[in-house]
């Protein structure tokens, strides 16, 4: 089963459209997989940092971290996309910018696979 | 991208502790590596580690291409940082480092250069 872990802090926006970011992210992990609406939907799992939990750049941190865990490996020509995609979905949902956040895909490397 | 999770026994550092530590942790990643400030994370947890556990985990992820004299590095001077901090023996602290690949990340809207890309370069000077 398809995994999201998104770790956010408690005090910024995305902690309050929790449930927005959940249809969201299902919905970019059916477009990546190109799988039917019915198809089973992803698990997310949440981690809220409190204030004085999390830094970036030495100061108080106001990113999200987006992790993505895959049933098979993503091809090399669809991750950017993906990537962007959940990006983008942060931002529209949250009103934060792309600067503050951070989407990586965990599986072990895979050479150019189609 | 870094993202350094520092996993501590209960009560073991406090709120400026942690600070002080993001900040060297930071510098240290930054100094080592060329990165930019701006994109190093550090996330503090704290958990009992049970017997035989160490007192301080520190969890590193960070971009692969970087070679293993930068690493060991790294592991160095977090681990004698925190071993000071917190009044703790160095081997009371544990250091790993993972790599994640340049193309499996975005931040700030962009994916990560590939290490000694052209793009690297202009990354550096953000």
């Amino acid at each position: 089963m398809a995994l999201f872990f998104c770790l956010i802090q408690s005090d910024g926006p995305a902690a309050a459209s929790v449930e927005s970011l959940e249809l969201g992210l299902a919905a970019t992990h059916r477009e990546l997989n190109g799988a039917h609406a019915g198809a089973e939907p992803p698990t997310v799992l949440w981690q809220h940092a409190e204030p004085g939990e999390m830094f970036t750049g030495g100061r108080a941190s106001t990113t999200s971290v987006i992790g993505y865990v895959p049933d098979e490996a993503v091809p090399v020509g669809d991750r950017e996309p993906f990537l962007r995609a959940v990006c983008e979905l942060w931002a529209d949902t949250t009103g934060c910018s792309t600067h503050d956040v951070l989407v990586a895909i965990a599986e072990p490397e895979v050479a150019a696979t189609a | 991208m870094p993202l350094y999770r520092v996993t501590t026994n209960p009560h073991l550092l406090s709120l400026e502790e942690r600070r002080s530590f993001s900040t060297t942790v930071t510098d240290v990643h930054c100094e080592v590596t060329g990165a930019p400030r701006s994109f190093v994370h550090v996330l503090f947890t704290e958990e009992h580690a049970g017997s035989g556990g160490a007192a301080v985990a520190i969890s590193g992820t960070i971009r692969r291409g970087r070679n293993e004299d930068q690493k060991r590095e790294i592991d160095q001077r977090l681990r004698a940082s925190m071993a000071q901090l917190a009044g703790v023996e160095a081997s009371d602290v544990e250091v790993v480092l993972t790599d994640i690949s340049a193309g499996l990340v975005m931040e700030g809207g962009e994916m990560l250069p590939e290490p000694g890309s052209a793009a690297e370069a202009a990354w550096h000077q953000r």
